[in-house]
């Protein structure tokens, strides 16, 4: 079942496009690696899948619904950058997910944020970088959502909080869901990898399964990106 | 989800506002001191404290307003148009629940704000003298209780209206700033100057509109209309005219309210 389709998509930010015809379908129970240099299109993408933005042209649904209210509820939306707010703590957040998603697991992330060894009394703007990622992580995996959109979760974090990470989605993630990891840090993500999609300016240059890639071309899908993504 | 969407609310607006509210009626307390204790004496020092207490009283009622007033527009910008936005409109919720959350946990502010301003103003006068001028107010009353009795039901329906009005108006200036915002950050660059000319630009567009439609409502024959209002009882007069003015007063906000959820649902674009 696709659970994110994207049908001649574009979208462009004054005169620079941004995507241009994008056209590629994520299907649910693969965890898909959408990996491209910066500025290749990878965030415009998410965002659209969120309703952050709204394309120019062509189509974009997930589980058949346009971005809105009703896809809301079942995608699951890590954004590249630090969004919860500051002044709230642990528990405030905890309720904020809880009132909002029917399919969170606050028993879950409340296990997470012990094992971490975060107070839920501790404010957001108390924690260091690395832990207010954790904590953003830690909600967004807790749910039980259809469709995980993972933007760069590994970027600007040191390697101990990489492997963190990686372990959180892969333990976490509801097995008949679709996880989109977006990121340029190929190797670390590789291993959890089912397909990838390949963007170049605003294009698919490559959709393919990691085994494929591997059986065909006989080389690691770092490898083959470096090749396809030669400066 | 708008019950959630405003406890939420207000819990992130409440952190500032409650003790800010506090404030005021503690300085109301300090401001009833200054004026029946401290500038009665000849004391120099206990006068300048008197003068002191009484300027951070009304300061602080000042304080509270342009503090209600900012929340308002920080909130919508910062927790939906900002990076709070890529979690808040990511809920599952209707771009209509959130400019109803908006909108209403500032209405609940500005009247918070209104209500504490009339009990702090009541602590900084009051004194044992006040009971007895009450008092006599009440029998003032009493002698005139027939007419009293006689025009109560107006007198009621005009507060009615006067907080009906007051509501409407207070919903028109948010989102004026709201539809001004939404506008203006839908836009890839400049996002802010954008805003700022949205913010004058759309009550321009406004006025020219109220031209148009005044115009039109001069070519029509009203005469009619007028000869039956002035045949009307004064009180009846005065109901209407209250009723005409909220409704100009709502004109304007609906259009803000569509022109806002137009652009968060269907141009916008998060930075």
């Amino acid at each position: 079942m696709n659970v994110l389709t994207c049908n001649a998509l574009s979208k462009a930010y004054g005169k620079t496009p941004a995507l241009s015809g994008v056209s590629l379908n994520v299907e649910s129970g693969h965890i898909v690696g959408l990996l491209g240099p910066n500025g290749s299109g990878k965030t415009t993408l998410i965002k659209l899948a969120n309703g952050l933005l709204t394309p120019d042209d062509g189509t974009i649904t997930v589980c058949g619904m346009r971005p809105g209210k009703g896809s809301h509820a079942l995608v699951s939306y890590l954004p590249e950058r630090a969004v919860l707010p500051e002044w709230m703590s642990v528990t405030q957040i905890l309720d904020f997910y809880a009132d909002f998603y029917a399919d969170f697991n606050r028993d879950a992330a409340q296990e997470m944020i012990r094992h971490l060894g975060i107070e839920e009394k501790q404010r957001i703007r108390q924690m260091s970088k690395g832990t207010r990622e954790k904590v953003q992580l830690i909600m967004v995996m807790s749910r039980q959502a259809k469709l995980y959109l993972l933007d760069e979760p590994i970027g600007g974090v040191d390697p101990a909080t990489r492997d963190y990470i990686l372990s959180t989605i892969i333990s976490n993630y509801n097995p008949e869901a679709a996880v989109v990891i977006s990121t340029h840090l190929i190797a670390d993500v590789e291993k959890i990898l089912d397909d990838v999609i390949f963007l170049n300016r605003g294009c698919v240059v490559l959709e393919n399964s990691v085994d494929e890639i591997r059986e065909t071309r006989g080389v690691s899908v770092d490898a083959l990106f470096r090749e396809v993504f030669k400066c | 989800m708008l019950r959630k969407l405003i406890k939420h609310e207000l819990r992130a607006t409440g952190r500032m506002m409650g003790p800010m509210l506090l404030i005021v009626l503690v300085a109301a307390v300090g401001g009833n001191i200054s004026t029946y204790r401290l500038l009665e004496t000849s004391n120099g020092v206990l006068n300048t404290l008197g003068i002191v207490l009484l300027s951070a009283f009304f300061i602080a009622i000042l304080t509270s307003g342009v503090m209600a007033f900012a929340l308002m527009v920080e909130r919508f910008y910062k927790n939906l148009l900002r990076d709070e936005g890529y979690l808040t409109m990511t809920l599952p919720v209707s771009v209509h629940e959130h400019i109803w959350a908006k909108l209403l946990t500032s209405l609940i502010w500005w009247i918070a704000v209104l209500a504490v301003a009339a009990v702090s103003m009541l602590i900084l006068v009051f004194s044992r003298n006040m009971m007895q001028e009450i008092g006599d107010i009440l029998a003032q009353l009493h002698i005139a209780d027939l007419n009293l009795a006689q025009n109560l039901p107006h007198l009621v329906l005009f507060c009615v209206e006067l907080a009906l009005l007051l509501a409407v108006g207070g919903a028109c200036v948010c989102l004026h700033f709201y539809a001004a915002l939404a506008v203006g950050c839908s836009f890839t660059h400049h996002k802010d100057a954008l805003s700022v000319a949205g913010f004058f630009v759309l009550p321009a567009i406004w006025h020219v509109i109220q031209r148009v439609a005044m115009f039109l409502i001069n070519l029509m024959n009203l005469e009619g209309v007028g000869l039956w209002l002035q045949g009307l009882p004064q009180a009846t007069q005065t109901h209407l005219t209250m009723l005409g003015v909220t409704v100009v007063t709502a004109i304007p906000a609906a259009l803000y309210y569509v022109l806002t959820a137009h652009f968060l649902k269907n141009r916008l674009n998060l930075g």
